[in-house]
């Protein structure tokens, strides 16, 4: 509540009250005047704040509007701008002078006009308005925490900050098709047929002639062949190919690998976006789209369908699955605390503050018994006086045991011992003769137990560790979230205690803690052993299953796009492999899509020439002197490597997919919804043989 | 440089990568000095606040020079003036004490003055220490709002304090019009107000003996008490012993009130998530010795688990290892027999060609097979 302005201004005023008023008054008076004239200013600065912040501070209220298109809306769409509206106002009796008020701006969201922050005062019914413009670059999930309010008197002295919790949320919709995706809805060649529909050639009810058959009672009438009955003199029926609508199923991977990077820009997202505008596309040409998402664990679908209803379906579920978070896994814990201690001060302070969430001066000791050879210092604590003890109840009480008669020995000298360099340390002190023989009464038994008083000693070290250095701070740190997530969870104290123990318990709580409130960690992408982190191997097991789940359930010839980051695969691809063997030898065609990291070359493009050895002999470079060039150097040599591992992976699950027939191309690649789009109507128009 | 090919933040971006994200810059970055003075000289809502300072400090210098101490003044003024244009936060409260300095040491050179305990007494309410003190308190007010308008009027919290986070200042366009006029009344006020805390603390006598109130008045005509000296009587204090009393007593307990007051004041306003704070941290402190002792028994627990499981796995491998040992020592056995058995065969076989090759070609008599030297079982043979 005080500011550091304000304890400085308070202790110059005291010890100048202190001067005035107690050292120097009766010489001038004028310190103390002033000082007492600037404390009572204080006192009233003060209470002035105090009451200002109870009456109106506590009673603050917010109301938010998200309007798009000039109405409140439930769902934004991304790339459109929308305009949020914060009211602020209380009813209490003061006014607030100086307050600062915020809102907290949602991860993923650009702002294009006004300021998210005001600077007013608060004044009882007179609400405060904070306008301004967002827009979402792509879909997701918009997450408004809360305003955040500032309350400073003006002379700076007193501070308080508050946060006003309005957790809402809103999908943010993949953007609406643009003319890339907006396909016409009717043919343009004749020997298409209309959209939604395509030929398959089974018996049906469609226009094109698929075979002539020998009548059999029950046909038609109308659909005998009478010329070619005539010709061949017996009846022949004519047989009409099927007219079935297109299916694509999409199938959006969703793992963790793909989640990486900043808010809005992942390759997830990127993949989302291609997916939606396929999606949308594909409605409006009729057909029918399907989604599943999967990740390492598991997926989720949705039926195909083209209806409206289905569609706003289909990009909810792209909305929602762009804005997951990635696993927190592998991060160090430190990187966790780093991350979510600042973001609970910022949207909790009443809950993190000291006054609610403290930890004792106890708490902080370090207990030296949770060692083995704790039990053996507190041996040598109690061993020496308890000896002392049991030695002199034998010497005042024969009655008594005595100790056995080797240790009695070993102690009696022990106590000569002690006894003599007591007198020596005693023997030339100028001190009366009580002073002499209470020192020696205290020296000498300090040295009986010196033992006792090291090991003491070394205890009271061992233990105070925990009040210095960084072990109280983490100790804190760690306590207030502890505490904050055993009260977001309902746990209690006991669930304090577990996260302050337990560190997978805790990393995980403060994982989903920091996914709830949108906020990303910097991940290590490679493990002690160099090796990628993210490659999920089990996500092709489980799209492989997907996969002949749709072939199992699939009515005609499907297209399934795959749209999935498969390069860190390598071996693991196999399932998905035969999977889309499986999809092949029924005829569906099938779509890969790999996302492929923005800055990285074309593994088509050609290769750098290497170096000509001839050229360059190998001398001693310069950089291997500077350190920091020498790391540069080696970086850029790593990223090469990687860089040409990857692309090789790339093509090795290229000629893998390929060799069963799907195809594979870069999601940079042109235009992969082109692409999409021209197969669907490849497979409309194609005429299939079964 | 990161080493990941997969890092999307690159310097080099595509054409159709979607727009890089804005790099947050502070909303308010400091000022510049020259745009302090345009702000101090120009800003029709700060220049006020300017004025009233400089003329604080014109009055401060008017009585300090009044009092003989003209170096003390001019200081006073330069240094005053200073602050506000340099922005020296620190400076007000350390003029307060330059102030004190010269209003003991009007020369600015400490010399040996007597005391005179009169001084007290004799300075309640005098025009030229309240016109003093009036514009000191002018000053700093003046100083400290200034700061808000020009350097930081709130401070940052260091718990999630950002590189590029400053600290917010008031804009100008913030102050309200009549916002110097209630100041500069408020201070008079305070300095009456000041003044009377003067008085009051040398006007009570401090008597814990007494059985009734601890405090009385004292005689304001009986000058005399300031200069006693020497032993008092049973349960008096001289005036500034009185005086600490007083003091004392006075700020612990007003201090005590107020805080039971906006205590009581608070609780009775706090969010229910801070009573759920309060109620679960005192629950845990209560307990928490108790709850340390659990926990460590059950990671305890755990951890001994794991060591088990890490066991058997390991003992699992081993098993594992030495059956696939056996079971290859077995197939290494197997293919040595029957490398063996092909051996002997081929053996068989060449010494069987050899003796064919040996035999006369022209002769076609039928003949007896002569029994081999490796076919020493008596197991059936197949006719030829």
């Amino acid at each position: 509540m005080l500011t550091t302005r304000g304890w400085w201004f308070l202790i110059v005023v005291l010890a100048l009250l202190a001067i005035g008023a107690f050292w120097i008054p009766y010489f001038t008076v004028v310190p103390a005047i002033l000082a007492a004239t600037l404390l009572v200013w204080f006192v009233y600065e003060w209470v002035l704040f105090h009451t200002k912040s109870n009456a109106a501070v506590a009673r603050l209220r917010v109301r938010r509007w998200v309007l798009q298109g000039g109405r409140p809306t439930p769902m934004l769409w991304a790339g459109h701008p929308f305009e949020v509206r914060v009211r602020v106002e209380h009813n209490g009796l003061v006014t607030v002078e100086y307050a600062v008020v915020e809102d907290r701006l949602p991860a993923g969201a650009d702002v294009l006009d006004g300021d998210p922050e005001r600077v007013t005062a608060l004044r009882s019914g007179e609400p405060c308005d904070v306008v301004y413009t967002l827009r979402c670059p792509a879909a997701g999930v918009l997450r408004f925490e809360g305003v955040k309010v500032r309350v400073a008197d003006l002379n700076g002295f007193f501070y308080r900050r508050v946060f006003l919790r309005d957790p809402v949320e809103f999908l943010v919709l993949p953007p609406l098709v643009n003319d890339e995706g907006r396909q016409r809805a009717n043919k343009r060649f004749n020997n298409l047929p209309p959209p939604g529909i395509h030929r398959l050639r089974r018996p049906g009810s469609g226009d094109e002639l698929l075979d002539l058959r020998d009548y059999r009672p029950g046909d038609p009438p109308k659909m005998i062949a009478w010329k070619a009955s005539a010709r061949k003199d017996k009846l022949i029926t004519k047989e009409f190919e099927n007219d079935v609508p297109v299916r694509c199923v999409l199938f959006l991977d969703t793992s963790d690998g793909v989640r990486l990077g900043p808010p809005g820009n992942t390759l997830l997202t990127r993949m989302a976006g291609i997916a939606a505008v396929v999606s949308q596309a594909s409605a409006a040409n009729r057909d029918l789209v399907g989604l599943t998402t999967f990740d390492d664990e598991g997926a989720t679908r949705s039926k195909t369908a083209r209806t409206q209803t289905h569609m706003i379906q289909v990009l909810r579920q792209l909305a929602e699955v762009s804005a997951l978070q990635p696993g927190t896994h592998g991060v160090p814990l430190d990187a966790l605390i780093g991350r979510a201690h600042p973001l609970a001060h910022e949207l909790y302070p009443e809950v993190m503050k000291r006054s609610s969430n403290s930890v004792p001066l106890g708490r902080s000791w370090l207990p030296l018994l949770d060692k083995w050879w704790g039990w053996v210092i507190l041996f040598f604590v109690v061993f020496p006086p308890c000896l002392l003890a049991f030695f002199l109840s034998g010497v005042l009480d024969p009655g008594s045991v005595p100790l056995p008669g080797w240790l009695r020995k070993i102690y009696a000298s022990w106590l000569g011992g002690t006894l003599e360099v007591a007198v020596k340390i005693l023997r030339n002190r100028g001190m009366s003769l009580e002073s002499r023989l209470v020192l020696f009464v205290v020296v000498w038994f300090a040295l009986l137990n010196l033992l006792s008083f090291i090991a003491g000693l070394f205890w009271l070290i061992y233990g105070a560790r925990g009040w210095v250095g960084s072990r109280r701070a983490d100790l804190i740190t760690r306590k207030q979230l502890a505490q904050l997530f055993a009260m977001q969870d309902g746990t209690g104290p006991d669930g304090i205690e577990r996260y302050i123990h337990d560190d997978e318990e805790f990393g995980k709580r403060i994982g989903a803690f920091l996914a709830h409130h949108q906020l990303r960690v910097p991940m290590p992408l490679y493990d002690d052993y160099g090796r990628y982190r993210f490659r999920c191997p089990r996500k092709a097991e489980v799209l492989a299953g997907e996969i002949v789940r749709a072939i199992a359930r699939a009515r005609d010839n499907e297209l399934y796009v795959i749209l999935a980051d498969l390069t860190e695969l390598g071996e693991d691809l196999e399932p998905l492999v035969k999977a889309c063997r499986a999809a092949r030898a029924r005829k569906h065609h099938v779509l890969v899509i790999v996302p492929w990291p923005a800055d990285l070359p074309s593994p088509d493009e050609a290769p750098p020439p290497p170096p000509d050895p001839e050229g360059k002999k190998r001398r001693r470079h310069p950089d291997d002197l500077d350190d920091r060039a020498r790391a540069r150097r080696i970086s850029k040599i790593v990223l090469e490597n990687m860089t040409k591992k990857y692309q090789d992976q790339f093509r090795a699950i290229r000629r893998a997919l390929a060799h069963v027939g799907a195809t594979v191309m870069r999601a940079d690649d042109g235009d992969p919804v082109r692409l999409v789009l021209d197969r669907l109507d490849r497979l409309r128009g194609m005429r299939t043989r079964r | 440089m990161s080493t990941d090919p997969r890092e999307p933040e690159r310097a080099e971006r595509r054409r159709d990568d979607p727009p890089a994200r804005r790099e947050k810059k502070p909303k308010q970055p400091p000022l510049t000095q020259r745009e302090v003075f345009d702000l101090l000289l120009r800003d029709p809502a700060v220049r006020p606040y300017l004025y009233a300072a400089l003329g604080a400090l014109a009055l401060i210098f008017l009585v300090m020079f009044d009092n003989g101490s003209d170096i003390g003044a001019v200081l006073v003024a330069l240094l005053g003036m200073a602050n506000l244009l340099f922005r020296w936060v620190s400076g007000p409260p350390f003029l307060l004490f330059v102030i004190s300095w010269f209003a003991l040491f009007p020369f600015g050179i400490p010399e040996a003055e007597f005391a005179d305990p009169r001084k007290v007494p004799d300075n309640f309410f005098r025009t030229a220490d309240m016109v003093l003190v009036l514009s000191a308190l002018v000053y700093v007010r003046c100083a400290f709002r200034i700061f808000g308008l020009i350097h930081a009027a709130m401070p940052l919290e260091s718990a999630f304090k950002r590189p590029e986070d400053a600290p917010p200042r008031r804009p100008p366009a913030h102050v309200a019009p009549n916002e110097l006029a209630w100041m500069i009344g408020t201070a008079a006020a305070l300095v009456l107000l000041g003044q009377g805390a003067w008085w009051l603390v040398n006007n009570l006598e401090f008597i814990p003996m007494d059985r009734g109130f601890p405090f009385r008045w004292a005689d304001p005509e009986d000058v005399r008490r300031f200069t006693r000296r020497g032993p008092l009587d049973h349960g008096e204090f001289t005036p500034g012993q009185a005086r600490f009393f007083v003091s004392v007593f006075a700020m612990f307990f007003g201090y005590l009130a107020l805080r039971l007051l906006f205590g009581y004041w608070r609780l009775r306003s706090m969010s229910a998530a801070e009573a759920a704070a309060v109620c679960t941290d005192t629950a845990w402190a209560e307990t928490h010795r108790e709850r340390v002792r659990l926990e460590k028994w059950r990671l305890w627990r755990i951890q001994q688990a794991l060591e088990r499981e890490r066991e058997a796995k390991r003992a699992e491998r081993e098993a594992k290892k030495n059956e696939e040992a056996k079971a290859r020592e077995e197939e290494r056995r197997k293919a040595r027999a029957a490398r063996e058995a092909e051996r002997r065969r081929e053996r068989a076989e060449e010494r069987r060609r050899e003796r064919d090759d040996g035999d006369d070609e022209d002769d076609d008599r039928p003949r007896r097979r002569r029994p081999r030297d490796d076919d020493d079982d008596d197991r059936p043979r197949r006719r030829r």
